[in-house]
């Protein structure tokens, strides 16, 4: 794994480095004095303000705030938020997990169907099922998913009744989290199949709205990917052998054509967890991304640079771990990796 | 000329493109058509549905919102917002992302490295939530949502150019020129900027789909654009909690949005085929 390995790990160092420093000039490059925004009309006593300001070290010099703020991040204080009071972190753990159920289940459903649509396309290239998906891709690819998600919930809630409007669980059940994930944290409290059941009516429609584009992009990509390995030489090779066109296609060609598509769907998870800003505001998820606009609107400053920086170190990590993966399922590249 | 016979022969494109221009003449030309004021509240006229449906009438060809505005005016002056700050995002991340690259992939060393470390921090973050940062600065305006959209798009045109402009660079013509004595800034720019331009103009219409669709976004989630400006993404906001009894409220401004949205790619599509045959 040596030294290719160390190589990605030291680059994806200074991108931390500048998110971290965008996440901490975030409060220091609003025009005004934060605190006294943050207080707002609601106003403050005298001492909560000097004791806000002394939390977020805005009275010491600027390095010497970079790196408090640096320090405390790394033993895992990212400050309080400025109405619940509590910590940072731990408002961004009761809402993580409710995020990743939502973007685990909308790329799952996308790669399920869109590996298979791709590759439909691709054997069907230039006759109808290939005009037709490729058509409705590109409409999936551009669209405002928060309209999309309105059109569902006036189809399928209002005027249908099959699915509740928002939420993750009806009030009927109280769920106590404990992996997070309601829909097996429903079997673990022994709610059964009817709170599995209520768990999966709250998350569908959101998955789904989440994962539309994920799923024309991968359809597109996958296409794409797969009409490239079908002119290779082994593939001519192949049919050269006698091979089976299914043969060709789904043993030797796939598997190929599969290695970017794994690193785009990788790379989607990142932004399956902010794409979870639209959905998670249309839907009421209580999720992280729910969680920061209303921080923006409440000026909840400590709430959007934790949460900020949080996010972000997560994306970068997840990219990293995608490009070794990508390293390592690339015959041609895995020897970079001894 | 043989890159824009290609594009007249794609359907699909030209479709698009006609499509387009309708929506910017409508745009250029909204004070000047026959429409109610935007923002003018009719009293007693709220949530009429359009005209085509029962109760519906001719003054207000796609009914009234909530508070008795025009439907019809309020998208068409949605247009002048989407699509001319759609377009101000694009110069500038033109602009910007362009004389950014070019220098980049021209001078090389250190100036190269930091601009791309500079991009890849900012593509660190998915762009809607680096548009959320920069409006959490700045505070939620129209304007500010522009910024913060332009700043999302920046990358994208910075790599595209310095990518085109590392693989001109050292052809023949450029080394001709060099030979016949032209100067740094005549080679950038007169030399090789005008054969990078093909991935740039496909990257420019890109770049309109996703500057709309982020300014919309930004706009529905009340971090763009305000009430009462007639914004699609703003119009959607305010539809939410009228979509049972007046679903024309929530149709509309989505589907001019994804319309144009849809053109974009489309013609960008198109563009890319024209000027890149291997694809």
């Amino acid at each position: 794994m040596g030294s290719f390995l160390v190589k990605r790990i030291l680059h994806a160092l200074p991108t931390l480095f500048g998110v971290s420093v965008i996440a901490f000039l975030l409060i220091r490059l609003i025009p005004g004095d934060p605190v006294l925004l943050m207080v707002g009309e609601r106003g403050a006593s005298p001492e909560r303000i000097a004791e806000m300001r002394a939390n977020l070290g805005l009275d010491l010099p600027l390095w010497e705030q970079y790196v408090r703020f640096v320090g405390n991040a790394l033993q895992g204080d990212l400050g309080e938020s400025v109405f619940s009071r509590r910590p940072v972190w731990s408002e961004f753990a009761d809402r993580f997990p409710a995020t990743l159920e939502l973007s685990l289940i909308a790329l799952a459903w996308s790669v399920l169907i869109g590996i298979p649509l791709g590759v439909l396309a691709a054997i069907k290239r230039r006759r109808w099922p290939d005009h037709v998906l490729m058509s409705a891709s590109l409409v999936g690819y551009s669209m405002p998913i928060f309209w999309w998600g309105l059109v569902l919930i006036l189809f399928f809630s209002v005027r249908l009744g099959w699915t509740p409007v928002s939420g993750r669980m009806s009030a009927a059940f109280d769920v106590e989290p404990f992996t997070g994930f309601f829909l097996i944290d429903v079997w673990i409290r022994g709610l059964g199949w009817a709170g599995f059941k209520d768990a999966l009516a709250h998350l569908i429609l959101p998955a789904l709205v989440l994962g539309t584009i994920p799923v024309a992009a991968i359809a597109r990509m996958t296409r794409s990917s797969l009409l490239e390995v079908l002119r290779e030489d082994y593939v001519r090779t192949a049919k050269a052998k006698g091979l089976s066109f299914f043969q060709i296609v789904f043993v030797h060609a796939l598997s190929n054509a599969l290695i970017p598509v794994v690193t785009v769907i990788g790379l989607m998870l990142g932004t399956l967890l902010t794409g979870a800003v639209l959905t998670e505001t249309l839907f009421s998820w209580p999720g992280v991304g729910r969680w920061l606009v209303t921080s923006v609107q409440a000026r909840d400053y400590p709430v959007l640079q934790g949460g900020v920086l949080l996010l972000a170190v997560i994306i970068v990590v997840v990219n990293t771990f995608v490009d070794v993966l990508y390293m390592w399922l690339n015959p041609r590249l895995r020897g970079n990796l001894q | 000329m043989k890159s824009m016979r290609k594009i007249l022969e794609n359907r699909a494109a030209v479709v698009c493109l006609v499509f387009l221009s309708a929506w910017i003449f409508l745009a250029l030309a909204a004070p000047f058509l026959p429409l109610h004021p935007p923002d003018h509240i009719f009293t007693g006229q709220q949530l009429k549905p359009p005209a085509w449906n029962e109760g519906g009438s001719w003054q207000f060809p796609f009914g009234t919102d909530d508070l008795g505005r025009d439907l019809l005016s309020r998208l068409v002056y949605g247009s002048r917002i989407s699509l001319g700050f759609g377009f101000l995002c694009v110069v500038v991340s033109v602009l910007v992302g362009g004389s950014l690259g070019l220098t980049a992939g021209f001078f090389g060393g250190w100036w190269d490295r930091s601009v791309l470390r500079a991009m890849d921090i900012l593509m660190a973050l998915p762009s809607l939530l680096l548009a959320i940062v920069v409006v959490a600065v700045l505070g939620p305006s129209l304007w500010n949502a522009l910024w913060a959209v332009t700043l999302v798009a920046l990358p994208g045109f910075v790599r595209i150019t310095r990518a085109s402009v590392l693989a001109e660079r050292e052809k023949e013509y450029v080394q001709a020129s060099r030979a016949f004595g032209a100067g740094r800034a005549r080679q950038m720019l007169l030399t090789i900027l005008p054969n990078c331009m093909a991935p740039m103009i496909v990257q420019a219409s890109l770049g309109f789909s996703d500057g709309i669709l982020n300014m919309a976004a930004l706009g529905f989630l009340g971090l763009g654009a305000q009430p009462p400006t007639a914004e699609w993404g703003v119009m959607l906001a305010d539809s939410k909690a009228f979509m049972e009894s007046a679903g024309w409220l929530v149709t509309w401004p989505g589907l001019c949005i994804l319309s144009v949205v849809l053109s974009f790619n489309l013609l960008g599509d198109g563009l890319r085929d024209a000027f890149d045959p291997k694809l």
